[in-house]
């Protein structure tokens, strides 16, 4: 299996699990675990706005968005 | 240690059996037009990247009757391998959603993505397209509901089988998926 890529040359991540868990699932998204690469890899945005599409509620539960 | 399938058919022995099946709530169908994929490996079978020039239609079926086949055959005269697609989906009811639905097959020209109960995202209809090819509508228990099946047509049928798509990983294709569905 490939692994998420991790941006290239960006600062700080934008997004972080809450807790200390490694990974989440999500309602809507069945089998799918999200690590903080996906968050903050080459598709992270995507991936973001498509969690927040489908659950705008656990996502914010679930993931903390860094200022 | 966790299941994860490797690229190519060998599987880790953690993983047992590949389950069978499709998964009747994630199926997606575009406008062939609109869908660009990227180069199909010779080796994997995957391709890696999808751009998606309009929404992608999220369509759940019932789980009874739900099934892909595709069939190759091989031209008698010319030699020519082509390949016929049937994708099959049954809308369970008699009621407007589900007549408004199923005309939204009517006259368009379609790729599908469906998810396997393996976790495989597996593509029909890019090079050829499927068309709505039946509807069989009926009101006794056994065929309550619209059966429609998709496929390609005699005189246009696809140049290649199916292939897999895998942006990244399945998550990640999962997600690319549903942030491209209609809002």
């Amino acid at each position: 299996m490939n692994t998420p890529v991790k941006a290239q040359g960006s600062a700080s991540p934008k997004y972080k699990i809450r807790g200390s868990a490694k990974s989440f699932g999500i309602p809507g998204f069945p089998n799918a675990e999200y690590t903080e690469d996906h968050l903050n890899g080459e598709h992270g945005e995507m991936i973001v706005r498509a969690l927040k599409k489908k659950n705008a509620a656990a996502f914010a539960k679930l993931v903390e968005e860094v200022k | 240690m966790a299941c994860s399938y490797t690229a190519t058919r060998a599987v880790l022995t953690a993983c047992g059996a590949t389950k069978s099946g499709l998964d009747e709530q994630k199926s997606w169908n575009i406008n062939r037009s609109d869908a660009t994929f990227g180069a199909i490996s010779a080796s994997t079978g995957i391709s890696a990247t999808a751009t998606f020039g309009s929404a992608l239609l999220p369509f759940a079926f019932d789980a009874r009757g739900f099934s892909m086949t595709d069939t190759m055959s091989t031209d008698a005269n010319t030699g020519a391998q082509t390949h016929k697609p049937v994708i099959s989906g049954r809308l369970i009811g008699l009621n407007g959603v589900n007549r408004a639905d199923s005309e939204k097959f009517k006259g368009v020209n379609i790729v599908n993505i469906t998810l396997t109960k393996g976790n495989k995202f597996i593509v029909n209809g890019r090079t050829a397209g499927l068309t709505l090819d039946t509807q069989e509508i009926g009101s006794g228990s056994e065929n309550l509901g619209h059966l429609l099946t998709l496929s390609t047509t005699e005189q246009s049928p696809e140049s290649e089988p199916y292939f897999e798509l895998l942006i990244t990983d399945y998550a990640t294709t999962l997600a690319a998926l549903i942030d491209a569905e209609t809002p």
